[in-house]
């Protein structure tokens, strides 16, 4: 795809170049087949699902409806990605950037604002980065709740919850939702959850919070595939 | 770009996964965290397919989105502090025992070429001499004017050649 006025490129030049062999080996350096196999395998789901994002027009619980269909094989992809979480107890982790992300949204609304039954984790500023929680999505729940049984909803049955709810039960999705916030802070839906607290507050009528929900969003993901449902949920 | 013309993500993976993965190495993402790049690369892909209007083509509107993962990858605070205690390893020994010896050695005078250059320079030299991108689509994929990558590429040369030589001169 090289035009004319482009240089020759280094490995292709003459005279030739003494850089020509490492950019000829550069280009030979592609992943074996059995990575490749590996990484297909586990974004499998992904890969054979339609895209996120129907067309503009389209009734937002049905867009809604189809970021959830993906849901659950984005996190089931995701999670199988993610390496082992490291073992407990050793010095604490860097952020990552998806930490950063959550620091630029808005704080959830607190217990008091919007008590949540059955969830058992506080807010926790020092989570573990995301490749921990989502190798062990029960890790957050377990660490404050010893009475309650082991088992946490994963970050795509949460999610699922929470969007069922919104038609007949927004503050229930709200709940579901800051619950998502609570345990995977980091998580791979994060976007996806932020479409549908926006969404909850404002059929609670509570189009302030909607609104400053709204604003971070835009500001932690720019460009999402899913502004456009944000802008429809939060009008200005 | 109708549905009917816009490929699955199963063909893009197909058609590129080997390049994406190629390019992410080539930027400086290590070997660890490449598959975990790569994933992240699909499911952005993935959640952005239906909005890409084909106004770029598709191969240099896939590669925008690897070089800005891999970009906010090496930003990340963990990553910044392996990369700085990460120096490129020099071989020393004689010669390569195997062909498998003599391909890791190359793979690494590949990176201590490329770990000469800063990232801007970096991401020029990899789409333009490895991808085999045209300047036109490198300044389109950097989002910047056609000149400014075509100084990069210039600079990059040069650092680059400077490098080799002083690695040369080096050797006994």
């Amino acid at each position: 795809m090289s035009q004319t006025d482009d240089p020759e490129r280094l490995a292709e030049a003459t005279p030739r170049s003494p850089l020509a062999g490492l950019f000829v080996s550069a280009a030979q350096d592609l992943p074996s087949d059995e990575q490749l196999a590996r990484l297909a395998a586990q974004l499998g789901p992904v890969l054979n699902s339609p895209p996120v994002g129907p067309p503009a027009g389209t009734p937002l619980m049905v867009k809604l409806g189809v970021t959830a269909g993906a849901l659950a094989v984005l996190v089931g992809a995701g999670l199988a990605l993610r390496r082992p979480a490291p073992p407990p107890a050793v010095a604490p982790t860097a952020p990552t950037a998806p930490a950063q992300v959550a620091k630029a949204l808005p704080p959830a609304p607190t217990p008091a604002a919007a008590p949540a039954p059955g969830s058992a984790a506080s807010p926790d500023e020092h989570s573990p980065p995301a490749s921990s929680e989502l190798a062990v999505p029960g890790a957050a729940n377990a660490k404050s709740s010893s009475s309650t049984p082991a088992k946490a909803p994963s970050e795509a049955a949460l999610l699922e919850q929470a969007r069922r709810a919104l038609n007949t039960a927004p503050s229930h999705a709200l709940q579901l939702a800051n619950q998502h916030r609570t345990l995977f802070p980091h998580g791979v839906l994060s976007q996806e959850r932020e479409v549908i607290a926006i969404e909850a507050l404002r059929r609670l009528h509570r189009g302030s919070e909607a609104d400053q929900r709204a604003s971070g969003f835009t500001k932690a993901f720019p460009g999402s595939a899913h502004q456009r449902m944000v802008d429809e949920a939060a009008p200005k | 770009m109708n549905d009917e013309s816009r490929p699955s993500l199963r063909q893009i993976f197909d058609d590129h996964a080997r390049y994406i993965w190629r390019t992410l190495r080539h930027l400086g993402v290590p070997e660890a965290d490449t598959p975990d790049l790569c994933q992240e690369v699909f499911v952005t892909v993935h959640r952005k397919l239906a909005s890409f209007e084909g106004r770029s083509q598709l191969r240099t509107w896939l590669y925008g989105i690897c070089i800005r993962v891999a970009s906010e990858h090496r930003r990340r605070p963990h990553v910044r502090r392996e990369i700085a205690l990460a120096e490129p390893t020099r071989e020393t020994d004689a010669e390569p025992a195997t062909a498998l010896d003599s391909s890791l050695e190359q793979r690494r005078a590949v990176e201590r070429m490329l770990s000469v250059l800063d990232e801007d320079k970096r991401e020029v030299v990899v789409l333009y001499e490895i991808e085999g991108f045209s300047m036109k689509e490198v300044a389109e994929i950097l989002g910047c004017p056609l000149q400014t990558a075509y100084s990069r590429l210039h600079a990059a040369r040069a650092l680059m050649l400077s490098a080799f030589n002083a690695e040369q001169d080096a050797t006994p």
